[in-house]
């Protein structure tokens, strides 16, 4: 992929790409955003890593520029710790995610490699299916080998989401934002509790085994046939 | 140069002119009465001595009217007479002649008398007077008059009075003005000398207050007040800054130490590896402590409320509910609930979710295997009250009010992994969202209660239990809601 990464800490910038690049990523980078605005309307990107606070030209303002000139590439905001707000802005200005630093490079890999294989919304998408798992979204059932395997809500919600991510690493914190909605860290062991579970009915006495651990990072649900 | 700068003296030298203004109106008003008055008089009595002396003339002749102004003039009746014969000739009278003139008149005179020789001796000097004339049939002229002079006396008289009273007036308004001042000025004076002790340092001292209860001394209590609250919130920052200091140097030391076993000791990958874990993790707690005070520190500036909508309380600590009793189940424990529908309060959902998040997670690590946590829900007239309680440990009385604070963590949970600000930031968010939180007994265990003022009356919904919205099959596991029939209010 081409990324394009507009951070002026050049210590951050060079962490980023130098990880991206060993990813096999195309990377380029801009320190100051006047130069990304450039960058950004004068090539195309699969994904722009686009810091908030830079000089000059400041990354809310890029992204709101970016936006208004009718580029879609997803773009992946970096904040420095704490506003709780500042989420809420970045991703009205037009950000599709929000990383608050400093960050796991492997959170930074997951949400890259999410955001990157976005699926276009399909709301005529009414099942959803990895290998021999069928989940039915109008009806809300789910069926593996054709057995019915009965989900509490929430653990409907979470197979869903593994689901419309198939293949893809889910970290943690994805995971705490996009199915529960916390934008904080809770202290106990909400996600690896609630996969277990889900797996113990998903995986359990079916062969082979869709919900996967990737060591340090996260989960992924994946067909048994695709490639690691 | 204080007095004079002073409000008080301005005040009273404005009202000293105020006062002197207004003596001198009314002496001009009585001036001027007075005046008229006397002048009338005076003109009724030249009046009517001219007519009584030209009676008397024409009844019994020239020498008995000179006889009778003689008697007059040693009577000390007016002050000049005059009875002049047809030609202007002097007959009798202490005047020179004059031009007869009828009636009233303003005239000014010179004195005149006849010698022992009987030759007339008229003074120089003019006299002003008002006089009244008669002309008897046989042109002789008879004139009685009233010097000037004494209304003038009698003007000098009251001017006199009014300077003296005026003055005196004066005098006291100015005095009584000094004493009033620096009165008044010691008094503010006070409240300044207890600003300059508080500026020198000394935070505790505070303005005098008397028993009047008096302007100054309600602004002396206000200003007691106010410092009082100032001392309080620095007092608490400055303990805010010496827990960040003493939190945060644990972990900075442990880092350190991690960090230096890794360069001195560790002598294989795995060695090294495992220290600078640990170094990560150090790292990692003290960004969340960071991350926890900032969020503290911006939900009590307030500036979330901005983005205050209605948030289903019951759905919102259902959904915790489901969330947790899976987690609480895999430690030993049971998390219960029961939760009253369309509890619904205006707020920030994801700061909300936090706090139910805090309290729940809150029992779940600080009490042991084997515990029952419930989780309720409430609605009461004008409020909503949500309810954590368990019956673990608990948490002494005398410490229950503090745990509340940032960094508070009880001896028994010096060890548990945690920043100690969980319930702090329960607090503040309560607090945002004008709720009240009581850590109450629960013997044995302890109860969080959150109150909420409900702000809104909720869309008419029965008041039944309500479910997470996309209500699919659902597995009944160990956190069963109880049947409506079991509920049982506090």
């Amino acid at each position: 992929m081409k990324i394009l990464i507009i951070e002026d800490d050049r210590q951050t910038a060079e962490y980023l790409a130098k990880g991206l690049r060993e990813q096999g990523h195309v990377v380029l980078v801009a320190d100051n955003g006047g130069e990304g605005l450039l960058r950004a309307a004068g090539e195309k990107y699969d994904i722009m890593v686009i810091d908030r606070m830079l000089p000059g030209i400041d990354g809310l303002r890029v992204v709101k520029t970016v936006r208004g000139a009718g580029v879609k590439t997803p773009i992946l905001l970096l904040t420095t710790l704490g506003g709780i707000d500042d989420r809420v802005e970045g991703l009205e200005a037009g950000g599709d995610d929000y990383l608050v630093k400093p960050f796991a490079f492997v959170e930074l890999l997951a949400r890259i490699n999410a955001l990157a294989r976005r699926p276009p919304m399909t709301d005529a998408e009414t099942t959803l299916r990895v290998a021999d798992l069928e989940m039915d979204l109008l009806k809300r059932t789910v069926r593996r080998a054709g057995s019915h395997i009965d989900l509490t809500p929430l653990e409907f919600k979470l197979l869903e989401h593994l689901m419309r991510n198939r293949s893809r690493v889910l970290t943690r914190t994805m995971l705490l934002e996009g199915v529960w909605g916390f934008h904080f860290d809770p202290k106990t062991s909400i996600v690896e509790t609630h996969i277990s579970r889900l797996r113990s009915k998903i995986d359990k006495g079916f062969e082979p085994e869709l919900i996967h651990t990737a060591r340090g990072s996260g989960y992924v649900l994946r067909p048994p046939d695709a490639n690691r | 140069m204080r007095i004079a700068s002073s409000l008080i003296f301005r005040l009273t030298t404005l009202y000293v002119l105020l006062f002197a203004a207004s003596v001198a109106i009314l002496f001009a008003l009585v001036w001027l009465v007075t005046s008229r008055s006397m002048l009338a008089q005076i003109a009724a009595n030249v009046q009517r001595e001219a007519i009584s002396l030209a009676d008397e003339y024409r009844a019994t002749g020239p020498a008995a009217a000179a006889a009778s102004i003689e008697r007059r003039l040693q009577r000390g009746g007016l002050a000049y007479y005059l009875l002049q014969g047809r030609n202007g000739i002097w007959i009798a009278g202490n005047i020179a002649p004059v031009s007869p003139v009828l009636g009233p008149l303003d005239l000014r005179v010179r004195l005149q008398s006849r010698g022992e020789d009987g030759r007339d001796q008229t003074a120089a000097d003019l006299r002003d007077a008002i006089g009244y004339g008669v002309l008897v049939r046989d042109g002789t002229f008879v004139l009685a008059g009233e010097d000037v002079g004494r209304l003038e006396a009698a003007r000098r008289a009251i001017l006199t009075a009014f300077a003296a009273g005026g003055g005196m007036s004066v005098i006291l308004a100015i005095l009584g003005g000094l004493i009033l001042s620096r009165g008044f000025l010691r008094r503010v004076e006070s409240v300044n000398a207890t600003a300059r002790l508080i500026m020198a340092g000394q935070l505790e001292a505070r303005a005098p207050v008397r028993e009047y209860g008096d302007e100054l001394d309600r602004l002396a209590a206000n200003l007691n007040a106010m410092l009082d609250r100032i001392q309080s919130l620095m007092e608490s920052l400055k303990q805010v800054s010496s827990d960040i200091a003493h939190d945060l140097r644990t972990p900075l030391a442990r880092l350190r130490q991690d960090l230096e076993t890794a360069r001195a000791t560790a002598q294989t990958v795995e060695e090294f590896r495992a220290s600078t874990d640990a170094a990560v993790a150090e790292t990692d707690g003290l960004l969340e402590t960071f991350s926890a005070l900032l969020r503290i520190a911006q939900i009590e500036s307030g500036s979330r409320k901005a983005g205050f909508a209605t948030v289903d309380l019951s759905e919102l600590f259902d959904f915790v509910a489901t969330t947790f009793a899976a987690v609480a189940e895999d430690q030993g424990q049971k998390l219960a609930s029961d939760i009253e529908g369309g509890a619904t309060i205006t707020g920030d959902r994801e700061l909300l979710l936090q706090l139910a998040t805090n309290l729940v997670e809150n029992a779940i690590r600080h009490t042991p295997k084997g515990t029952t946590i419930e989780l309720t829900v409430r609605r009461r007239p004008r409020e909503i009250v949500a309810r954590v309680a368990d019956n673990g440990p608990g948490i002494p009385a005398e410490e229950r009010a503090k745990v509340l604070r940032r960094f508070y963590r009880l001896e028994s949970s010096r060890t548990t992994p945690g920043s100690g600000l969980g319930l702090a930031l329960v607090a503040a968010v309560a607090e945002l969202h004008g709720a009240r939180v009581d850590l109450l007994d629960h013997a044995p265990g302890l109860v969080a209660e959150v109150h909420f003022p409900e702000a809104t009356t909720p869309a008419a919904e029965p008041a039944g239990r309500t479910s997470v919205p996309n209500s699919g099959p659902r597995l009944t596991t160990t956190y069963g809601k109880r049947k409506p029939s079991d509920r049982a209010d506090p």
